[in-house]
């Protein structure tokens, strides 16, 4: 390990395949939410508004990605705590 | 399952799985992993001005997942990424108005295939080689084993390019590089991937290795960090000209960020010169899909 180089968290294997369920729980949820209820005003947007489609899209990707790893590990200390 | 954006029918399970396979391949190697999810995403039926866009979105969300996998393990070098991009961003504006200048000749699917097999083979070859020598190299004073590499004499000669400013960047364990450096190699890997229309993660990270002087784990995260800048500025881009469908990037992305993460965390069970002898399989298998575009199309006859 490098100097100044230091992991922020090491999980351990248990820790990870946990977390990735709950995660992957989680996506599947957003996406089926999203496609659900949003497909149809996204679909207005991109219609009528491509910079707000722009941001929206941006928006939701990242937001999937981030939010919904945060709230894995989130749920996953909460469970381990219990 | 119907998507009215892009105005398809196409499996979401299919989507997802193509997403999970270039996810994984995306967090344990450090690339975009477009060379591979285009394609593909033709295949299943996404019509061509949409397949570019939407890569790019999903790529975007999936190398953050990644990217934020590999800073919790200590692999991303910010410092580095940052500076980097620059070049990157030059590099690529370069790299399109040469693709401009090729097309006003009328041969740019010709030059372009041709150079786009020359790189990747070349990398493959080299990388596969460099990394079955590094496998026997024994631990040394100045790195540990899991960090050898053969190539060392070049990056070490790039680092003592005395042009300032220089600085130094711990978390890559590099104490002195000349910022022109940097740069450059960000200029040099732009200019490739904005002429080979690909994200350019296959080439950047064997440059940060071998170039740099990164190590393996380090590089690939740094890489990934440069991806999410990269693709996130693309997806814009793309996104104002109506090229993006952004249900078929969240879809894949299900996949995709589930696969980024489990693969950026499997890294770490893995020397630098494992990955990077696995890695050389993956430009070899972006040039035979190139080979195998070009002879459909009739560019390439035998």
């Amino acid at each position: 390990m490098f100097i100044g180089m230091e992991p922020t968290k090491n999980l351990t294997a248990g820790e990870l395949v946990s977390e990735l369920l709950i995660y992957g729980g989680l996506m599947i949820i957003y996406t089926l939410v999203v496609l659900g209820y949003l497909s149809n005003h996204v679909y207005v947007l991109y219609k009528n508004d491509t910079l707000l489609y722009t941001l929206t899209a941006l928006f939701l990707i990242l937001g999937q990605g981030l939010l919904m790893e945060n709230l894995a590990t989130y749920i996953r200390e909460k469970i381990e705590v219990e | 399952m119907y998507f009215p954006i892009s105005d398809v029918h196409i499996s979401a399970i299919a989507l997802a799985f193509l997403g999970l396979v270039v996810g994984i391949l995306g967090g344990f190697f450090g690339v975009g992993g477009g060379f591979l999810a285009g394609p593909m995403m033709y295949v299943l039926g996404i019509p061509m001005n949409y397949v570019v866009g939407t890569d790019l979105a999903h790529m975007a969300g999936k190398s953050v997942v990644a990217a934020k996998r590999h800073r919790t393990l200590g692999h991303v070098d910010m410092k580095l990424g940052f500076l980097m991009v620059f070049g990157t961003i030059i590099g690529i504006e370069l790299g399109a108005q040469f693709v401009e200048y090729l097309q006003s000749w009328q041969c740019l699917e010709l030059v372009n295939g041709v150079i786009y097999i020359a790189v990747l083979v070349s990398i493959s070859l080299f990388v596969m080689w460099e990394s079955r020598q590094s496998i026997n190299i024994q631990e040394t004073d100045v790195l540990p084993a899991k960090d050898a590499i053969s190539f060392e004499s070049v990056s070490k000669r790039i680092q003592a390019f005395n042009v300032p400013p220089m600085i130094n960047l711990p978390n890559s364990g590099i104490k002195s590089i000349s910022l022109w450096v940097i740069l450059f190699v960000g200029i040099f890997t732009g200019f490739l991937a904005g002429l080979l229309g690909v994200g350019g993660g296959f080439i950047r990270m064997p440059a940060l290795v071998y170039l740099i002087g990164c190590p393996t784990h380090v590089a690939v995260g740094t890489d990934l960090f440069e991806i999410v800048i990269s693709a996130s500025y693309g997806t814009i881009t793309h996104s104002l000209k109506g090229n993006v469908d952004i249900m078929i990037a969240l879809v894949m992305h299900t996949g995709a960020a589930i696969g980024a993460s489990l693969g950026a965390s499997l890294t770490k069970y893995l020397a630098g010169p494992k990955i990077r002898f696995y890695f050389s399989f993956l430009p070899l298998i972006g040039a035979l899909l190139m080979i195998y575009a070009l002879i459909s199309e009739g560019v390439l006859t035998f």
